[in-house]
């Protein structure tokens, strides 16, 4: 292990607001010893294990990077077991449900319009055709700017659970 | 030893050397290495509990060599607790000679 390594394995165990200073302090530690003519392995050496040194900050090394290689393999299987048997038939009526949704937000504009353009061919009286024309159109507006947010959260859920794979994998 | 133990003596022997002059880190933890052979970087994460309890107050100064030095000085409120856990080192000390020299 060199000073880098080291200072790279301590970071990673310590929450990143108060990482920086932390590691400051033993940039400066390492420093100090390089002027009194001590090698990097010697200071590493007399520092001690990273991991002691996070416990007595107060941090515990994050359990899914320990995971062992083996470990992080059958997890990964499990995930992706779990994506072909459940998340993949989970996501795709889902999926069918925002294009529904967004398909009654299109036909309700188009009834909307369709009601208010009827005055011109005189389908029905313009006192009922017009404000219903427009209270569709307000439906659909309201429908429409919920289903916005609907699909912002469901793309980030589904990035979220598309990284999830590529966490366990690396063990990060 | 017991972890509270020694978070409690080390703070002692911290504030103690602090008394008498401001010091950095890396001879805070060469001096204690020595003396008492706890491990240097088990002297950073207790600097930091200090300076979060003002027990210590840190500033930058310029070293001979290199880029400058983060120093610590100790407060008054530091030197209070020194003082505290100093009448306790006492205590445990005279108690636990007693016991040992069967008094």
């Amino acid at each position: 292990m060199n000073k880098e390594q080291y200072l790279s394995k301590l970071k990673k165990m310590l929450p990143e607001y108060e990482s920086q200073e932390i590691l400051n302090d033993f940039e400066e530690h390492f420093r100090t010893g390089a002027e009194e003519g001590k090698t990097e392995q010697e200071i590493i050496q007399s520092l001690g294990d990273p991991v002691d040194i996070a416990k007595e900050y107060g941090y515990v090394e994050d359990k899914v990077s320990k995971l062992p290689v083996g470990n992080r393999v059958i997890a990964l299987i499990g995930l992706v077991f779990f994506d072909l048997l459940i998340a993949i038939s989970v996501i795709a009526s889902l999926f069918a449900v925002w294009i529904s949704l967004w398909a009654v937000v299109v036909s309700l504009v188009v009834a909307g319009i369709a009601s208010i353009i009827s005055i011109f061919f005189g389908v029905g009286p313009w006192y009922v055709t017009v404000p219903g024309g427009i209270a569709i159109l307000a439906l659909s507006v309201i429908l429409g700017i919920g289903m916005i947010y609907v699909t912002k959260y469901a793309f980030k859920g589904l990035v979220w659970y598309g990284k999830l794979h590529v966490r366990i994998a690396t063990g990060e | 030893m017991d972890i509270q133990f020694k978070k409690g003596v080390i703070e002692l022997c911290v504030l103690s050397m602090l008394l008498e002059e401001d010091r950095y880190g890396y001879e805070l933890a060469s001096v204690l290495s020595k003396k008492i052979n706890i491990s240097d970087g088990g002297i950073y994460p207790v600097l930091r509990r200090l300076k979060a309890e003002d027990s210590v107050e840190t500033y930058l100064s310029e070293s001979s060599e290199g880029p400058p030095r983060k120093y610590y000085r100790l407060t008054t409120k530091g030197d209070r607790q020194r003082q505290n856990l100093e009448g306790d080192w006492q205590v445990l000390r005279n108690g636990v000679d007693s016991i040992v020299e069967g008094g």
